[in-house]
């Protein structure tokens, strides 16, 4: 995207650069703002906060691109990935020290995330989507930062193991581990979700 | 291919990238089926919910005002940053002169008198009239 974006800036001068750079960086961060938003809620569990991270993670991009020796970027979706990431990451820890915090109530996440109606031929599917969902969800609180942005790429993203190397700056094999720790942790919702039992909470031999 | 059929766990790491190390899922049909239809379970809730568009469009604007923020705040700094490193300089090169001491002669008796009690301070803080109050309370 870089090369993209500075082979225009060669052609043109500053405050023009300052606009076109604006411009092409406005029409990327639309094409990615839905996929990183959902990303940072579903690694924050936490709407309010996801959208605060979500905004943070594109001014870093736009500040990074912004420079004259910027990054040379490869895969931009990966990048802003990274950024994303990243910045929940530090919230994550950051939350540690803030024994104050509450999650925001259930009805002003649902404002933001218009969830698809109920309606239809597989709307029992749905309920259990949903169910299974939300307990999946509330068990991800029970996975430390990098378990869940490992879980999360995988579960949500579908990133190969390679990938999620490459955007946590992890090697493979540490990845598998932080992998292996998430999906123990999960086993049960992760039953359920893949045997259909979305009620059920009890064990499975 | 393996002795036995992988268990519902095998192929949830599986899925995951975790699974056991051998080729048993390229070897057996009916695990690899088992593990697609999982797989397929999964897209049921990962499915990306709707964000309202208004939702979205709200934070692009608060994403370009921040832009706008910021390169305004280093605008408007940047003047304030060159005062500030003035007033430094300033206070490192100052050095304040030392008054010098009046002439004598061009001061009357008591003129020369208070000078010379003003001065005389620098080094004995307390005035000389002090001294006779003190003397009162010195042990004889």
């Amino acid at each position: 995207m870089t090369g993209m974006m500075g082979e225009m800036a060669e052609r043109m001068p500053a405050s023009a650069e300052a606009g076109a750079l604006l411009r092409d960086f406005g029409s990327w961060m639309a094409s990615e703002q839905k996929r990183i938003f959902l990303l940072c809620q579903r690694m924050l569990q936490d709407a309010e906060e996801a959208d605060s991270a979500t905004q943070d993670a594109f001014l870093k991009a736009y500040q990074a691109l912004k420079k004259a020796n910027g990054p040379e970027v490869e895969d931009a979706s990966r990048w802003i990935t990274r950024i994303a990431v990243n910045t929940c990451l530090d919230r994550l820890r950051s939350r540690k020290w803030q024994f104050w915090r509450r999650r925001p109530a259930s009805e002003d996440e649902a404002a933001i995330l218009d969830l698809t109606p109920e309606t239809g031929p597989d709307a029992e599917e749905r309920i259990f989507a949903r169910q299974i969902g939300s307990r999946i969800a509330a068990a991800l609180n029970a996975l430390s930062a990098r378990q869940r942005a490992v879980f999360t790429l995988r579960h949500f993203e579908d990133r190969t193991l390679e990938e999620i190397a490459d955007i946590l700056k992890l090697d493979v094999g540490t990845v598998k581990a932080h992998m292996f720790r998430a999906v123990s942790k999960l086993r049960q919702e992760l039953r359920d979700l893949y045997s259909g039992r979305g009620e059920r909470k009890g064990g499975v031999a | 291919m393996s002795p036995r059929h992988w268990t519902d766990d095998d192929l949830i790491n599986a899925i995951y990238g975790v699974g056991p190390g051998d080729r048993h899922l390229e070897e057996c049909a009916e695990c690899r089926s088992r593990w697609i239809a999982m797989r397929a379970r999964r897209t049921l809730v990962t499915a990306e919910p709707e964000v309202s568009n208004d939702f979205l469009a709200a934070q692009r604007r608060s994403i370009y005002q921040r832009i706008e923020r910021e390169g305004w705040r280093g605008r408007r700094l940047a003047p304030a940053f060159v005062a500030l490193l003035a007033l430094l300089l300033a206070l490192i090169v100052y050095r304040p002169a030392t008054a010098p001491a009046p002439s004598e002669d061009l001061l009357s008796p008591d003129a020369r008198q208070l000078t010379s009690d003003i001065y005389g301070m620098e080094d004995n803080p307390e005035p000389e009239a002090i001294q006779a109050i003190h003397a009162l309370f010195e042990p004889e």
